[in-house]
């Protein structure tokens, strides 16, 4: 601390009052006198989790520095001042209301101050009345989105690994250094990657796709930023108006590269002086104003925690019994008489690239695994490096497969035999090493992985949702913070827990919270990383597994794997040892080169087409970059990286999926989505416009009526273009969601809603002023299939227009926004319309019959055509290729931004798939869900009946992060489909093509792999009648 | 989990074989299960509250954890107590010997699913299918199937309201007195007296309607409730709770949210129960008149007396609970000032006035956002709406309040809840009352 300033030497002798601000990162202090002068500030300074040591030492300075006796009290704030605090016996303020009167003081006249420190974000509103100020509104980061200060270390430290050549010491006490090179390097940027931070685990996810993209770090890293304070903008601002003058103070405030970010929303964004000391500063204050005498005893601050009994819920101790860890994980070195035959899998994954070379009887003769660095070919080049140096002439590779999340640039590059997606590869290399094994639970890096197999098979699977996101290098990130070495020591660390403590197991920002709060209550370090294990295995259990079967062989894969205090954990709750085979780090490798053994001794591929060790370590490989400019209404500007391999053109990066080309030879299936989308272009022609830039008051001179493409947008524009068209008006739809509206609606919604709910706020705000009238109905309830069904939609889509009225501000002069029930006859639904609206656009109620049995009758038209193409397809299709039927809302079916343009993934890897609204559910009886309310809801779990009735028809159900129907819904589908394997896709903002492809070729994989057994139990029947 | 046990869903259709069974209940408010368990056994069912939250990690076993909370903690509640008894009784447990009693309604917010969930979960547990659960709903007007002899339904109805009512004259009493108690706990002991003498006055004359002598019992109680306050301590900021039901009401569920307001310096007045009771009526009553009216204008007659059967119904059903309600308080109030419920018309009233929301689009939204404006137009310094994370109806009200307060400057804070311990809610809870107690001043 010999480097502390002294601000003022003008200062009188005292008394003297301190801050101190024991945040979750760093330790500020601020000393004022009597006259509230600011004595001296303490620069910025991680405590590293030291808090009382560097306290203490703190003190003791200050003591030497200004005397015992002169200082009168030392008050704290922040998340770790309140322990101190009560240990202590002096004040404690939170640090909330110490910031606001911080920065009140060194700017009496501020309105907005931003917070981004460590842990917590905050915005604050001051207003001011003639004589008194007032906190007129305070906002803080919700459990979702915490940590993000820590957050940008945590980034920096992971990404310091590509940031450097060559090794550099990347402990949490170089975060400093290796922070200001990462900044230094985002600054450099002016093309900021678009990085998803509603949550944090996702941004984490981002990241790594867009440097297995190919991004560059300093886009990365300035997007990062970016995200950072869209994030801010979106969940904390909200759709508030910020008044000047604005400052940004906190820990984050030091770093110029989210101030820069910041300042492309906030242009007249302040960052005073004093930007990290506030919190010190306003309890230093609050500490005079009391005139509290709170002194300090060295000898208290250094009293042990040890005596102190804390009273939390633990679970048993982690003991290890049942299961087996192999001693040797090597290869044993085999000498080559001759030439040998090889087989090359290659499984790029987002954090670690790995590879398994198998001989012709499937054993592994080499492998080796390396951090992927976010440089798929380069790293891949690497290894293949490292083959030749350890190999050279003795082997020759006659097969090639990639897998994993850079399977596909990999393979191209290599010109591989066969790419196949990373469960299915796994599958096969679990398999080889236990035949009997019926269940993988994967820990990864970013992605968690369960596979159930039978008979050698996959026949189910899923992969994380979000919320299981990240555990494996969750668990990486916090040895890191903690000091403790992840091989070794983190284990024997968990196993010696007494009571290990029970930790929320919802995500790893939750986890961490709650470790957080623990450690802040002086918990003994091993109680907190043997419940660590355990949540991981809680969240793993509960968010991947779910409901599905956990088999009597459970083989463990991932890093996790490796640590015994993990695997323990698994043990005890499950009851069972588990199978921890060797060479599991490869597996997925070793799976994709059994995979390309088996079809190269099978025949079905011939001679191999890779390019060759030298070739591939050799050329080089040049890329260009460009912006996407091929869909002239696209508003994603997504960067592309062009490749050439071989003169052949290879472009990477586009978020929809466009070019990720299928490769030669294979066929596509008809994209039903299209179909769709063209039938229903055929019936809305000359009855809607779409709308443009430019206000669209009147056209033909007919009024216009704005209605939004979204929510039940998607489902009866057709009767609504129809009905207005026939009253004398033109409706005109918004386009479809493009990055715009989404970003827009997700800044302007009010509260913390699903994403379908926030994307028809953006295209509600696009309307407002551009058209006579805005059409923004109250939908209730729905036609249903049987009279005593109630029909309803839910709470959020019924309540739409008052939730955007509010946000947006709508004028309601020129709103049209009848509440009506869709359930109700069309002769009183055009009463209930007429009684509303009627008057307002001076038609009479019999006009609005008319115009109601129009429309109702041409939405009928358009479905009775889609169910006719339905009905052709389901009975021409040959009972031995499987069909897909995607259920789900229409708001998330028929939405290309929300569906990831399923209908085009799906028909690219030859499934043919089919809406749900192909089909004619009604007379489908919904049994034991009768029950069911929502009306989406029950055609959802109708379209599940059939589904299981037919059985070359498999069910894909695609949902929405926090829909609160499906969170019951989904139940019901599993339940309807039994034993039958399905796939449910959530999706919504964080859109990354990628992963959705992974589990979609997977699922293609189980689907095939049940036709293959209903065909194989077929011929058992049949030779068992011969 | 495997489901390959369930048949059917017994709940809602089948009601029969009720009686000699224990009846479980869950408890969301505290006071409430008792003196509805209270109210049955006085009607000779054998009626007990199960311990609550002692069975969350089983209730975060078999829920995905995206369900509402309230579903995750009494599936834990229903699961744990089953447990326990097995544990207790070993081989002479029973299951076709308990009724789990769990409510449920016709949407569209997700409570009505709770039962049916709920039902696949203890069917997955071998022999558990045959453990019935007992969904009283409007579609039958609330049977209780065999349970009761017909004759009692009716009374047995009135003593549950009458229960209701009372548990939020205690409720009410404990937020009024508690931030002005002499000595700390002392409220607390007295109410947990009060609640027990209380029940045994419901289990003695619930069944014979012998509500005076229960009344006078509760006015002994508030009587004893002045020695508890020290009326030197000045008056304090008055914050509004509004939001979903069971998370209002569950202390373990919202982290116990009303003591750490108090711990702040507020008085809290929380919605009340009977608010929820008393809608229920008005919306069915509401949703029959626009039916006959919608009827009447096309002059369909079969369906014009259908609904006049269900105005009748739930008119009849409004009229007796708000003439009940008013009797108690009318009493009540002679003793102690604590706040009175607004009627439910007044509430649609209210809303229309405001601009803000209609009663059409029904669910708690309906209730929160008219009782929000009535508590800025009634002075109130602040308002928090609690709910389960993700809570449809309390989102909406989120979406649709937040704005407006905005213009009032009013403190506003939303508190989500679930099973984590979120760090940053006690500072968020220390600064909104900074801010209520800057509008107190003012």
């Amino acid at each position: 601390m010999a480097n502390s300033e002294i601000l003022s030497q003008e200062h009188s002798g005292g008394p003297y009052y301190v801050g101190i601000d024991a945040g979750s990162v760093s330790l500020n202090c601020v000393v004022i006198n009597h006259n509230k002068e600011i004595v001296c500030e303490f620069p910025y300074k991680r405590h590293l989790g030291r808090v009382e040591e560097s306290t203490a030492e703190l003190v003791r300075d200050l003591y030497q520095r200004f005397g015992e006796q002169a200082i009168r009290s030392i008050s704290f704030t922040g998340n770790h001042g309140k322990k101190l605090s009560e240990k202590l016996g002096t004040f404690y303020e939170f640090e909330s209301i110490s910031q606001v009167l911080g920065v009140r003081f060194i700017m009496p006249d501020v309105r907005t101050i931003i917070v981004l420190g460590g842990q917590d974000t905050a915005l604050f509103q001051i207003d001011h009345a003639p004589e008194n100020w007032e906190l007129e509104y305070f906002n803080t980061n919700g459990p979702c989105a915490s940590g993000t200060g820590s957050f940008i270390d945590q980034q920096a430290q992971r990404l310091a690994t590509s940031l450097y050549e060559d090794d550099q010491d990347v402990s949490q006490d170089q975060i400093d250094t290796i922070l200001a090179d990462f900044i230094e390097l985002g600054l450099t940027s002016d093309m900021p990657a678009n990085v998803a931070c509603r949550c944090t685990v996702f941004t984490k996810s981002d990241m790594i796709h867009l440097q297995n993209k190919g991004e560059k770090l300093a886009d990365i890293i300035y997007g990062l930023h970016v995200g950072n304070a869209m994030n801010y903008m979106s969940t904390i601002v909200s759709n508030r108006r910020l008044k000047e003058p604005m400052v940004f103070v906190g820990g984050l405030s030091l770093n110029s590269l989210q101030v820069k970010a910041f300042r492309s929303y906030l242009p007249e964004l302040i960052v005073p002086p004093y930007n990290t000391s506030t919190g010190a500063l306003g309890v230093a204050l609050r500490g005079l104003e009391l005139r509290s005498e709170d002194r300090v005893d060295l000898v208290d601050l250094a009293r042990s925690n040890v005596n102190q009994v804390l009273t939390v819920p633990s679970a048993p101790q982690l003991t290890l019994k049942n299961t087996l860890f192999q001693s040797t994980n090597q290869v044993p070195n085999k000498i080559f008489l001759k030439k040998t035959k090889a087989y090359l899998g290659i499984d790029i994954g987002s954090t670690t690239t790995k590879y398994a070379l198998v001989d012709e009887e499937g054993k592994i003769i080499h492998k080796t695994y390396v951090p992927t660095q976010g440089r798929p070919i380069e790293v891949t080049k690497n290894l293949l490096e490292c083959i030749r140096h350890d190999l050279g002439e003795r082997i020759e590779i006659t097969g090639t497969a990639t897998t994993g999340s850079g399977r596909n640039v990999v393979g191209d590059f290599l010109n591989a035999d066969l790419i196949i997606d990373e469960i299915t590869a796994h599958a096969k290399g679990a398999v080889a090493i236990d035949r009997e094994v019926d269940s993988i639970f994967e820990i990864g890096g970013q992605d968690s992985k369960y596979i159930h197999i039978a008979n050698t098979y996959p026949l189910d699977f899923d992969m994380n949702k979000v919320c299981a996101a990240g555990t494996g290098s969750f668990l990486h990130e916090l040895a890191n913070k903690y000091g403790i070495n992840i091989v070794g020591e983190f284990q024997e660390i968990a196993l010696s827990a007494k009571r290990p403590v029970k930790l929320a197991e919802r995500c790893t920002v939750f986890m961490e919270s709650d470790l957080v709060s623990y450690d802040q209550l002086g918990l003994p370090l091993e109680d907190l990383i043997g419940g660590l294990c355990y949540a991981i295995v809680h969240n793993y259990l509960n968010r991947v597994v779910g409901e599905r079967k956990i088999g009597q062989r459970v083989m463990l894969l991932g890093g996790p794997s490796l640590n015994k205090g993990v695997v323990a954990a698994f043990e005890n709750v499950l009851g069972k040892g588990l199978i921890v085979p060797r060479h599991r780090e490869v597996l997925g490798a070793y799976g994709a080169a059994l995979s390309v053994q088996e079809r190269m001794r099978l025949k079905t591929i011939g001679k191999s087409t890779f390019r060759g060790l030298a070739g591939a370590i050799e050329d080089e490989m040049n890329y260009r970059e460009k912006t996407c400019q091929v869909d002239p209404h696209c508003h994603n500007q997504c960067k592309l990286k062009i490749y050439d391999f071989d003169g052949r053109r290879s472009t990477w990066g586009g978020e929809c999926g466009r070019y990720e080309h299928t490769r030669k030879g294979t066929s596509q299936k008809e994209n039903l989505f299209k179909v769709r989308q063209k039938l229903w272009e055929r019936y809305m022609a000359g009855v809607f416009e779409e709308l443009t830039e430019e206000p669209l008051m009147e056209i033909n001179g007919r009024p216009t009526v704005g209605m939004q493409r979204a929510l039940y947008g998607h489902q009866n524009a057709i009767t609504w273009a129809h009905f207005f068209d026939h009253l004398g008006f033109r409706l005109v739809l918004t386009p479809p969601t493009n990055t715009r509206i989404s970003r827009v609606g997700i800044e302007s919604v009010a509260a913390e809603t699903c994403y379908p709910l926030k994307i028809s706020h953006g295209h509600i705000k696009e309307l407002i002023g551009k058209t006579t009238y805005l059409f923004l109905p109250s939908m209730i309830d729905m036609t249903t299939a049987e009279q005593s069904e109630v029909g309803s939609y839910c709470p959020m889509v019924q309540t739409n227009a008052y939730t955007a009225r509010m946000a947006l501000g709508i004028d309601k002069s020129a709103l049209l926004s009848p509440v009506i029930h869709g359930k109700y006859d069309p002769d009183t639904r055009a009463m209930e319309i007429a009684e509303q609206i009627g008057s307002k656009l001076g038609v009479t109620r019999s006009a609005i019959q008319k115009a109601l049995y129009c429309g109702l009758e041409r939405q009928h038209e358009f479905i009775e055509a889609l169910q006719k193409i339905g009905h052709t397809l389901v009975a021409e299709q040959n009972r031995d290729e499987p069909l897909v039927v995607v259920t789900g809302r229409p708001y998330n079916l028929y939405d290309e931004r929300l569906n990831l343009r399923l209908g085009q993934n799906l028909a690219k890897i030859n499934l043919m798939a089919l809406p749900m609204d192909f089909i004619d559910v009604d007379s489908v009886d919904l049994e034991d869900f009768s029950f069911m309310y929502w009306g989406l809801g029950a055609q959802i779990l109708r379209t599940a009946q059939f589904i299981k009735r037919h059985p070359h028809c498999f069910g894909l159900h695609l949902t929405n992060f926090s829909c609160g129907p499906d969170s019951f819904v989904e139940h019901f589908y599993k339940f309807i489909l039994g034993e039958k394997p399905y796939l449910i896709l959530e999706l919504d903002e964080h859109s990354a093509v990628a992963g959705a492809m992974t589990r979609l070729e997977a699922y293609k994989n189980v689907i095939e792999n049940t036709m293959q057994g209903y065909q194989s139990s077929v011929q058992e029947k049949v030779s068992v009648g011969d | 989990m495997t489901t390959k046990n369930v048949i059917s869903f017994p709940s809602g259709g089948n009601k029969s074989h009720l009686r000699d069974k224990t009846l479980l209940i869950p408890e969301m408010n505290r006071t409430g299960a008792h003196l509805l368990a209270a109210t049955f056994r006085s009607f000779g069912v054998r009626a007990r509250v199960m311990d609550t939250y002692k069975g969350l990690d089983l209730g975060k076993e078999y829920t995905s954890g995206k369900e509402c909370y309230p579903c995750q903690v009494t599936m834990g509640d229903i699961l744990h107590c089953i447990e326990k008894e097995r544990e207790d009784l070993g081989d002479s447990f029973n299951p076709t010997d308990y009724i789990y009693f769990m409510p449920e309604a016709e949407g569209p917010c997700r409570f009505g699913m709770y039962n049916k969930y709920q039902r696949i979960v203890l069917d997955s547990f071998p022999g558990l299918e045959e453990l019935q659960i007992l969904s009283p709903t409007n579609s039958d007007a609330y049977s209780l199937g065999d349970l009761l002899a017909k004759h009692q339904e009716q009374d047995f109805r009135k003593a549950a309201y009458f229960s209701m009512v009372v548990t939020d004259i205690l409720d009410r009493l404990l937020w009024r007195i508690r931030p002005y108690e002499r000595e700390p706990g002392m409220t607390d002991a007295y109410l947990e007296r009060s609640r027990r003498s209380v029940a045994h006055t419901f289990e003695i004359y619930g069944r014979r309607k012998l509500f005076a002598k229960i009344m006078d019992k509760l006015e002994e109680i508030l009587e004893e409730a002045q020695s508890i306050v020290d009326p030197t301590i000045a008056p304090k900021p008055v914050v509004g709770i509004v939001g979903e039901i069971y998370l209002r009401m569950h202390d373990h569920a919202n982290q116990d949210l009303v003591r750490v307001l108090e711990k702040y310096g507020a008085e809290v007045v929380n919605a009340s129960l009977c608010e929820w009771v008393n809608y229920v009526s008005y919306d069915g009553l509401r949703q029959a008149k626009r039916e006959f009216v919608l009827n009447l204008k096309q002059l369909r007659l079969e369906p014009m007396k259908a609904s006049l059967r269900k105005m009748i119904g739930f008119g009849g059903d409004l009229l007796y609970k708000e003439w009940r309600q008013r009797k108690v308080y009318r009493r009540v109030r002679g003793l102690i000032d604590i706040p009175e419920d607004h009627k439910i018309s007044h509430l649609e009233h209210s809303l229309k006035e405001s601009d803000l929301f209609s009663f059409d689009l029904r669910t708690e939204a309906c209730l929160s956002i008219a009782s929000v404006f009535e508590f800025a137009r009634g002075g109130y310094n602040g308002i928090v709406n609690v709910y389960p994370f993700t809570c449809m109806p309390s989102m909406t009200t989120s979406a649709v309040v937040k704005p407006f307060l905005r213009t009032l400057r009013m403190p506003y804070l939303d508190v989500p809840c679930d099973s984590t311990i979120q760090p940053g809610r006690e500072a968020a809870i220390r600064t909104f009352m900074y801010q209520a107690q800057q509008h107190f001043n003012q």
